[in-house]
């Protein structure tokens, strides 16, 4: 599979796959499940190419990305830095097991950043496991009797005893076992804990696609139906006969249920803004001087009055009559009537001033910032942060 | 006499101080609740130097001054400086304290070098230090505060050079102060960030990450840049990462980076780094 490296926060990240030579649909991004690699997508990838840019990566530490040297991991950061170094605007992930972990908390602290998710055999952030749980168990055997029984005691856990009749899904999980070298297990001081997701379910509020095998752990399958209930967009789907690694064992099944789930957001696209440009003309940038203080200088005074209760109320009560005390053109009396926030500012508003305003009228600024960008307030917070990555000196970059 | 013990550079932002007040009374929000763990160590830092005072160099967001009468630059110099109300209600936090002649000093001696700062005898403080404060000072605040407030609102602003200057002369100020006083020097405004224009929400974390790491020792390489690119690049509000420049030029070239840390968690890049002087901890000479 090609790919290449990309530095992210002092460290190589290795990603495969390439950027389509047109986007017609959204971008696809793999996270790999634990002691795996971005090798377990590599059906997946040559399936989706074509029209779509797909990409899968090597969490830190795993596969060719190297484990950190003096920064500690933190596969959020990373995520959050690879998706702007790549220029993909709000991916779709899709993830397996620890990666589906990594998915959802970067999913939960970036509501806007992500398209959707497909949970591939999740684990829950936060979540208290009642059974055995084999990280930590292998972790553990890492740190006293070092990494080949560690390995040893992982393969043959009953989270892949479905492998047993699947030579080409075993051979898979074996050989990338086999070049694992355990760092994670062994260097749990290094590791930026995830953040708990399991109370906060209710705000994944994006489209997800849960996906658990029949044969996998209980509590896994357990796992998967509660985040399938409590996140409001969720759908679970079980493939008979899978276990934990469900992508390479029902492969042709998997990609089905992936292709679908692509489709449908794809035909629910927002309309999105246009991209940010790099310079400071309007109308992505207004910058604010003399000029502008010149031309709002009553229309501030106004606005800034609202920052007082009593001015609050009296504005509420007479729009027009308390706007008379102040000498606004009538430009920007009518802008003020119609909330034209985007007008207001061109008339020399400043944007500290007018969000007081807009507080008052029980506006804020995201409805500010939508107006400004032409798109809606609810897309515009689903869109937050925006990313780019540009450094001083450097050539175009993505935007 | 007086000396300079280590340096902070946080960003502000009005929702840093929201969701303090939400994350303490019924758990933070997750996004926040990265920024408030990456906190922690610069907090209890703190605790272990224990500045005995504090210039604050910050930025205003018309709501003490307006722009019948925006100074580019200005000192308080009062007993306390209450929490400006933003049109929302003040939140339930103490006013800072001030120490009214070390003001004085050095108003006197940054006007005497060529800061001809304006004098305030009363001063509100919004958000632009009320929104991090809490997360690096447990109450009661009892380190008394100079603040220094640069006009970041209205263009032209301050250059990068004038803050990198202002550092040196809070430095010169703070050394001539005849008292025995350990000074932490803080200086504050948002990193990238755009909140009006369509370029609404921008985030440019490679920028920020960029900034913090190379503010230590690669400082004039990132005073090369113009501030206008730094708006370009990280939204017209990164401009005030030109205020950063103030804590850094009143520190020397022998600090320690003791902690820093970055999160993006809304539409404002959320940075924080500090640095200690070699003596900070050494016994105040007597004079």
């Amino acid at each position: 599979m090609e790919g290449r490296f990309v530095h992210i926060r002092g460290g190589d990240l290795w990603v495969a796959g390439a950027s389509a030579a047109q986007d017609d649909a959204p971008a696809v991004l793999c996270l790999h499940g634990m002691s795996f690699d971005s090798r377990s997508w590599a059906a997946e990838m040559t399936a989706l190419r074509g029209g779509r840019s797909v990409y899968a990566y090597d969490l830190r530490g795993y596969g060719r990305s190297r484990a950190p040297v003096d920064v500690r991991v933190d596969h959020l950061a990373d995520l959050a830095a690879l998706i702007a170094r790549l220029g993909l605007d709000r991916p779709i992930l899709a993830s397996l097991s620890l990666g589906a972990n990594v998915a959802m908390a970067y999913a939960l602290e970036n509501p806007s950043a992500v398209r959707g998710l497909l949970l591939a055999s999740p684990g829950l952030p936060g979540h208290a496991w009642t059974s055995e749980h084999a990280p930590t168990v292998a972790a553990a055997l890492a740190r006293r009797e070092g990494e080949a029984a560690a390995k040893s005691y992982w393969l043959s856990h009953p989270l892949f005893d479905s492998l047993a009749g699947q030579a080409e899904a075993r051979a898979a999980v074996e050989a990338m076992v086999a070049d694992y070298d355990g760092w994670h297990w062994l260097h749990p001081e290094q590791m930026i804990p995830l953040p708990c997701v399991a109370d906060k379910l209710d705000r994944l509020t994006l489209p997800i696609l849960v996906v658990n095998g029949t044969r996998d752990l209980d509590e896994y399958r357990a796992i998967g139906r509660r985040i399938a209930a409590q996140a409001p967009n969720a759908r679970h789907v079980e493939l008979a006969g899978a276990g934990h690694v469900v992508n390479l064992e029902r492969p042709a099944a998997f990609l089905g249920l992936l292709e679908q789930f692509l489709a449908a957001i794809d035909a629910d696209a927002d309309e999105l803004p246009p991209p940010i440009p790099f310079d400071l003309s309007e109308p992505g940038t207004f910058v604010y001087g003399g000029a502008e203080s010149t031309r709002g200088l009553a229309l501030n005074r106004f606005a800034l009055s609202l920052k007082q209760p009593e001015n609050r109320l009296a504005f509420l009560a007479d729009e027009a009559g308390y706007m008379a005390r102040f000498a606004l053109t009538d430009e920007q009396a009518a802008q003020v009537r119609g909330r034209d926030w985007t007008g207001l500012l061109r008339s020399g508003g400043h944007l500290q001033a007018i969000l007081k305003l807009a507080a008052t009228v029980g506006q804020s600024l995201w409805d500010i910032g939508a107006h400004n960008s032409g798109i809606g307030t609810d897309a515009m917070q689903r869109l937050c942060p925006r990313r780019v990555s540009r450094l001083p000196g450097a050539g175009e970059g993505a935007a | 006499m007086a000396r300079i013990i280590g340096g902070i550079g946080i960003s502000h932002t009005p929702s840093m101080g929201i969701e303090y007040d939400r994350g303490m009374a019924g758990g933070f929000d997750p996004r926040w609740q990265r920024w408030f763990d990456g906190t922690r160590p610069v907090r209890d830092w703190l605790e272990r130097l224990s500045p005995s005072r504090m210039v604050i160099v910050y930025n205003d967001h018309l709501n003490h001054f307006t722009f019948e009468a925006y100074p580019t630059l200005a000192i308080g110099a009062a007993e306390t400086f209450p929490q400006a109300d933003e049109g929302w209600g003040p939140r339930s936090l103490p006013d800072l304290s001030g120490d009214v002649a070390l003001c004085w000093d050095m108003a006197n001696r940054l006007i005497r070098t060529g800061f001809d700062l304006t004098v305030c005898q009363q001063l509100s403080v919004d958000h632009g230090i009320y929104s991090w404060f809490p997360y690096l000072f447990d109450q009661p605040w009892e380190v008394p505060i100079v603040p220094i407030a640069v006009n970041m609102i209205r263009h032209p602003l301050p250059t990068i050079e004038r803050m990198w200057a202002l550092g040196g002369a809070i430095r010169a100020a703070v050394e001539a102060y005849p008292a025995d006083e350990r000074v932490l020097v803080v200086a504050t405004g948002g990193m990238s960030h755009q909140i009006s224009g369509a370029r609404f929400g921008m985030a440019n974390e490679d920028l920020d990450r960029y900034f913090l790491r190379e503010l230590q020792h690669g400082y004039r390489t990132l005073m090369a840049i113009e501030q206008e690119d730094y708006m370009r690049l990280g939204g017209v509000e990164a401009a005030e990462l030109s205020v950063w420049f103030a804590m850094r030029g009143a520190l020397s070239d022998d600090i320690a980076r003791i902690h820093d840390f970055y999160t993006f968690p809304q539409i404002t890049g959320c940075g924080v780094v500090s640095f200690e002087e070699p003596a900070a901890f050494a016994a105040t000479p007597r004079a």
